[in-house]
């Protein structure tokens, strides 16, 4: 399996080459797990790193250009923030995966950030003063604690917290990437155009005009697709953000809009993204976030794939690199 | 990440079949005793299916007794019948548009349609007969193109399911082989004659052209 390949390939860069590992073996380990388990790459790869990393100890190992004076930056992978004491100070080494607009003047930044691991919501206040983080760059962030909301775990900043700008060190594929390939099976409920609660740092789906959280609220319009992308092995959940979805169907919000109230019914925009493609081949690129993949690339992919022809001819004992020994025979 | 969903099921994966194996799969099981527990159809490779994906040319659309949709498909290994009724509404409504006019069931052929279907397995005996159909929650009209990247995904995990089989390797493999009599090497023969189109070509004269006036001597 290809992602089974890249995955070991990263293992064996991150715990680099004094560690003597053998990427080809790290792979086998990592599809037996996969196979016995029935569990995701990630998943695998991510027990065969744990087991490693007991192994080889090798948390600062990892950063080749760690300064004498920074011994106290021992970071954890964001898949552990829910482990432990919330209230532990932890050390991380992310990526800005994604930055949103806040929703109130009290904030000063909110997003995504996150590392091999995966990746966790992070707010920061005015209030604590902490520099501005940018899109795309990595972080040592130092003194930080996790706080609990619905189930979901975010990054908590205390006064002792910091944030410094990563020396040289780099941090998986953006935050936890994923590549899946398969075809879309469902569009599940709360797709299509949707409404948000507008109240302070929610931004959660309403259910017929509701939150969860805050009862009847105002919604803001936005557009999402909640999907099921299916590969034969594991049905896939797979989120489109406002920008994916706009990407893949062509529609703005505004444009969302006008058909809803053309129609006097907000689930045509649904509909139309089921009618359209329900039963397409998509690769999908982009961060675990808890049970969901985000979408940060989707293409559109059909015809036979190459590689699983080849595995195909091979399975049915079909020589296809016949062609380079033939000219030189013939030529006899 | 923590796991606020754990509550629900996993939902289960679409094995890709063809209809040569899939229906043969008569034999059914579920994983718990639970009113609600899935119920999975056995493949003859030793695997459990509760949803598969099919495709196949669209040949026929009738109505039951009852009045449900039953679309006949046909994918190169053989036939497999989809039934759509009031709880398979896409399903229902898209198999009414393809529905022949008249009297007719059988459509003809400017009227075929490559057509895909995500389904649960179903299994039921009529008249001493053992049945295996599909239950359609998905009922696409597709293209040439996407049933092409089916049909070599579909043999990519066929062909490993039957080496899983044969290596003793499969889940329920020992089972498979009490229930039933299945001849493997046929469905290598069917996935084979799927592919065969899509298949590299391996050259059996050398690429290079030879000059016009000589034939090259042609390798068998």
């Amino acid at each position: 399996m290809d992602t089974a390949t890249s995955a070991a390939s990263e293992i064996v860069q991150k715990f680099g080459p004094d560690a003597g590992l053998d990427e080809e073996e790290i792979a086998t380990d990592i599809q037996s797990i996969v196979r016995e388990w029935s569990v995701p790459v990630d998943e695998a790869a991510r027990s065969v790193m744990g087991d490693l990393r007991e192994e080889h100890d090798t948390s600062d190992e990892a950063a080749p250009s760690v300064s004498d004076g920074e011994s106290d930056f021992n970071p954890s992978p964001v898949d552990s923030i829910n482990s432990g004491n919330l209230n532990e100070y932890k050390d991380y080494l992310v990526r800005i995966v994604s930055l949103w607009e806040p929703r109130d003047d009290r904030i000063d930044q909110v997003g995504l950030i996150g590392d091999d691991s995966g990746v966790v919501k992070f707010t920061t206040w005015e209030n604590d003063n902490l520099p501005t983080v940018e899109e795309g760059e990595v972080y040592r962030i130092k003194k930080v604690n996790a706080e609990e909301y619905n189930g979901r775990f975010a990054i908590k900043f205390s006064n002792s917290s910091e944030i410094v700008k990563a020396e040289g060190e780099t941090v998986g594929r953006g935050g936890g990437g994923i590549q899946i390939s398969g075809v879309l099976a469902e569009v599940e409920s709360g797709s299509g155009l949707i409404k948000r609660c507008p109240e302070d740092d929610c931004n959660r789906v309403l259910q017929n005009g509701r939150c969860a959280v805050h009862g009847e609220v105002e919604g803001e319009f936005d557009l999402r697709i909640k999907a099921i992308i299916d590969d034969g092995h594991t049905a896939h959940k797979v989120i489109f953000g406002t920008e994916a979805t706009v990407e893949l169907t062509g529609i703005t919000i505004e444009e969302a809009k006008q058909k809803a109230m053309d129609a006097l019914d907000t689930s045509v925009i649904a509909q139309e993204i089921k009618d359209e493609f329900l039963g397409t081949y998509f690769d999908i690129e982009g961060p675990q976030l808890g049970q969901n993949i985000l979408v940060d690339d989707a293409t559109i992919v059909t015809g036979a794939d190459e590689e699983t022809l080849e595995s195909v001819a091979t399975m049915l004992g079909r020589d296809t690199h016949q062609s380079a020994s033939n000219e030189t025979e013939a030529a006899a | 990440m923590s796991d606020n969903n754990s509550a629900a099921p996993k939902r289960n994966e679409a094995v890709r079949t063809f209809a040569s194996e899939y229906t043969e799969a008569t034999t059914t099981f579920s994983e718990s005793n639970a009113d609600k527990a899935a119920q999975y159809s056995l493949l003859p490779t030793g695997v459990g299916a509760n949803r598969v994906m099919m495709m196949g040319t669209l040949l026929e659309v009738s109505r039951t007794k009852s009045d449900r949709l039953c679309g006949t498909i046909h994918d190169g290994t053989g036939s497999f019948k989809v039934y759509a009724g009031q709880f398979n509404q896409q399903a229902c409504s898209k198999l009414k548009e393809l529905e022949p006019d008249g009297n007719r069931t059988k459509l003809e052929a400017g009227e075929y349609e490559h057509v895909m279907v995500i389904g649960k397995t179903n299994s039921y005996e009529s008249s001493g007969t053992w049945y295996v159909t599909v239950e359609p929650e998905v009922f696409i009209v597709s293209d040439k193109e996407t049933r092409e990247r089916w049909e070599a995904e579909t043999a990519e995990k066929t062909l490993e399911r039957i080496e899983s089989f044969e290596n003793d390797d499969a889940p329920r493999g020992k089972t498979a082989r009490d229930h039933y009599d299945f001849d493997m090497s046929e469905l290598r023969g069917d996935v084979e004659a799927v592919v065969e189109d899509l298949l590299p070509e391996v050259p059996t004269v050398p690429a290079t052209a030879p000059s016009p006036d000589v034939t090259p001597p042609v390798e068998e």
